[in-house]
């Protein structure tokens, strides 16, 4: 009696460890994935004599390489393009699109346990930092000037210097950039004109004066990200609030990383914020998401938001938008430091851990070229080109120069490049961190768990604990 | 008493399902327990080294940590509590015999068709402020409808609901299937000596019953913590922490923080709570079973 009793206390007790260990360990954002990645094992044939055969753009013939990064303006439009990729070189491409936030953490989950099921991934700038001390990229400026590598195709030069900068992790340049992102102020000309507004505000007390003005239970004032608690949520959208101040995330970056969220600077910008979250914003903009900002503006559900230029290309898309003809386009309000607008780029690189390191340099040469960002740009919604030779060209200047009368949008984009902050998210790989519980302070406060002053003071004091923690503080 | 014949054969029996068990859940587990007591991050400035004890000193001066215990707690027993009351009206209503009972038995047991992921973004459609289903009914009686997803109190109500929703109709099942298989003559005794209806359900079914209401609980509060996905879906862990569970923070420590010494340490204190819960009413089920015998 005692043996059986035992042998079935083992066996549940074993279904409990079972339970736990499905019920805690399955992260549902990976489930939907697996299935193409997994089992895959591309063959590098053709990798052994690469230099050899020099030019000769069949030479990859059969490889198969795969791409992870999230569905964007950008993989939208190089997907309508691969067919002549494909068939032009043999080397077949598949692409795997998640959204935004189960990109991110896959690749570094990939990455960082080595399965070399990808060979090409998307980056954020902000996360160069994190791949380049973790060496989880190979770095393309390895492939310059060798046989392989299409000067007229690569061409470094023609990329926007700052997108360059914030891709390269020691010096040398790690990714290449395909899509350069700043924040514009997007506001209705017709409601501004309506209230006898006579144009965008100057400074952020000007932003909430006209909101309070404007507001309206079926137009409610401004949209702006209120989630995730995160850098690519509410502190993308408060970051403009935060360094139009004169705010700063640390004492003196890179060398002192002493926490100084809670700065006089910081509770104005984020009193600010949250004023015009809580007042005059619509309904649940707690959780609105970037794709909330986008649908509330394009489909004139609010009277202004202040969200990355890119998103001109989905806000007017002329099958969706019930704003054409009615939006004007500034750069972003003053603080007391004067006009701040965010800055990331995002681009492609060859993962380290990938057998077909060639192959997807080729790829990641054609998908960055001047001419594809081009025609990427004509086919798609993709304006956040990061080439120089693209911005001036008579194709995009016609498709996206939206001027309604308060203005030409692509002036406010480069107007708002130029006062971009080139740290906007200061570089280094403990930045998600310090991202994230920043997120989280502004949410409490959106929500009016806290004060602003007493959000930031708590962040402040977890963030001292984090840097602490993480080697980056003593 | 078995002979150590019938012994040994229970062994070779057991090996293969034994193996799995140790490969899938023991040798992880032993991973994790290691991987707790090193400061492995791949956003440190530092490389990764022993630091004994350390992670779980810090766990307690985390606050948000804290924080996220006593959500743990209320969303195991706060969900259970409800699916077992809901769960036991529910079976006695569809026990009796009334017209239509078999289409609504159909009806009833769709949620448990439905993987939590589909349970989780339906749910989010519904609270939705301006669109949602859930604050249009309330509008229909009057009531202003809160912004569920994005107040703290309600966020957490909302997941709750959620969960209610989606486990409530396996709880009614087990439950009637059980009072299936109960005597007719005991019911039709108690009706003779005049009994009402619901003088049967209370001295009747319930004390019959008793046995299944612990297993079914028992059974919940073990994958009530299957909630994950839900809270993944509809809130992610916000607003500012107030759905966050404790294995949901070690998700977000690992997975988004990259630090995976310190997740480690969450995880194996979240194990250890579980045990904690789970320990005495299994062994508390198998004295049951004991009597029985």
């Amino acid at each position: 009696m005692k043996y059986r009793r035992l042998s079935s206390l083992k066996a549940i007790v074993a279904f409990l460890v079972f339970t736990l260990l499905i019920s805690a360990c399955s992260s549902p954002a990976s489930a939907p994935a697996s299935s193409d990645a997994a089992g895959d094992t591309a063959s590098d044939a053709a990798s052994g004599d690469a230099a050899a055969s020099g030019g000769d753009a069949r030479q990859f013939e059969g490889t198969e390489l795969n791409l992870l990064y999230f569905a964007m303006t950008y993989t939208d439009g190089l997907q309508q393009l691969l067919p002549e990729f494909e068939e032009e070189t043999g080397i077949k491409v598949n692409f795997e699109l998640l959204d935004e936030q189960a990109s991110v953490q896959k690749t570094q989950l990939e990455l960082a346990s080595g399965t070399g099921n990808y060979d090409i991934v998307g980056i954020q700038s902000g996360n160069m930092p994190l791949y380049g001390q973790n060496g989880w990229v190979t770095p393309v400026e390895n492939f310059y000037g060798t046989p392989l590598s299409d000067p007229d195709a690569l061409n470094p030069d023609d990329f926007i210097g700052s997108t360059m900068d914030a891709l390269k992790y020691d010096g040398v340049q790690q990714c290449l950039p395909m899509f350069a992102a700043t924040t514009i102020l997007y506001y209705r000309l017709d409601i501004f004109e309506e209230f006898g507004i006579d144009g965008p505000p100057a400074t952020y007390d000007d932003l909430i004066e006209i909101a309070s003005q404007i507001d309206t239970d079926a137009i409610p004032a401004i949209a702006l990200r209120g989630s995730p608690p995160s850098p690519a949520g509410n502190v993308w959208s408060f970051g403009t609030f935060f360094h139009g101040e004169g705010a700063q995330y640390f004492a003196d970056f890179p060398n002192d990383m002493t926490p100084t969220v809670n700065s006089p600077e910081a509770i104005t910008a984020l009193e600010n914020f949250v004023e015009l979250l809580q007042n005059y914003a619509p309904d649940g903009v707690a959780s609105y998401v970037f794709n909330d900002v986008v649908t509330a503006m394009q489909q004139g559900n609010v009277a202004m938001v202040i969200d990355g230029a890119p998103l001109a290309g989905r806000i007017l898309n002329p099958d969706e938008s019930k704003v054409i003809d009615k939006l004007g386009f500034a750069v972003v309000p003053a603080g007391a430091a004067g006009q701040k607008a965010a800055f990331v780029a995002h681009g492609l690189c060859i993962a380290a851990d990938s057998p077909n390191q060639e192959a997807a340099y080729k790829f990641l040469e054609w998908a960055t070229s001047a001419e594809t960002m081009r025609q990427v740009a004509l086919a798609s919604n993709h304006l956040a080109v990061t080439r120089d030779s693209v911005w001036e060209d008579p194709d995009f200047i016609a498709k996206y120069d939206f001027d309604y009368g308060g203005g030409s949008f692509l002036t406010a984009y480069q107007d708002s490049l130029a006062v971009a902050v080139p740290d906007y998210f200061p570089p280094f790989a403990g930045w998600e961190l310090i991202g994230q519980r920043m997120g989280q302070a502004v949410q409490e406060a959106e929500i009016g768990e806290k004060t602003p002053e007493e959000a930031l003071n708590d962040a402040n004091e977890d963030m001292i604990r984090i840097l602490q923690d993480e080697g980056y503080l003593q | 008493m078995h002979s150590s014949n019938a012994q040994r054969a229970y062994y070779k029996y057991l090996a293969p399902t034994m193996a799995v068990i140790f490969l899938l859940t023991v040798v992880p587990i032993i991973v994790t327990v290691v991987l707790s007591l090193t400061s492995l991050s791949y956003r440190s400035a530092n490389p990764s080294r022993f630091i004994g004890i350390q992670n779980y000193v810090r766990l307690f001066s985390d606050e948000r940590f804290l924080n996220s215990i006593p959500i743990s707690i209320i969303l195991i027993v706060v969900p259970v509590a409800a699916q077992l009351i809901l769960g036991f009206i529910i079976a006695v209503i569809m026990k009796e015999k009334l017209p239509g009972m078999g289409w609504l038995r159909l009806l009833f047991v769709a949620p448990m068709v439905l993987p939590p992921i589909v349970m989780g973004l339906m749910w989010r459609i519904l609270f939705t402020p301006q669109l949602g289903g859930v604050n249009y009914l309330l509008s229909l009686v009057g009531i202003t409808g809160p912004n569920w997803l994005s107040d703290p109190t309600y966020a957490l109500l909302a997941v709750i609901m959620a969960a209610v929703w989606g486990w409530t109709p396996f709880v009614g099942l087990m439950f009637l299937t059980s009072m299936q298989s109960f005597p007719v003559d005991i019911y039709e005794a108690a009706v003779i000596d005049g009994a009402s209806w619901t003088k049967s359900v209370r001295y009747i079914t319930l004390p019959l019953l008793r046995p299944t209401i612990f297993v079914v609980g028992v059974f919940r509060v073990i994958e009530a913590l299957a909630i994950f996905p839900i809270i993944f879906i509809l809130t992610n862990g916000g607003p500012a922490g107030a759905t966050e569970t404790v294995n949901f923070y070690g998700y977000v420590s690992g997975f988004n923080f990259l630090r995976i010494g310190y997740a480690s340490a969450i995880m194996v204190f979240f194990f250890m709570m579980l045990l904690l819960i789970t320990a005495p009413s299994v062994g508390f089920l198998l004295r049951n079973q004991q009597m029985e015998r």
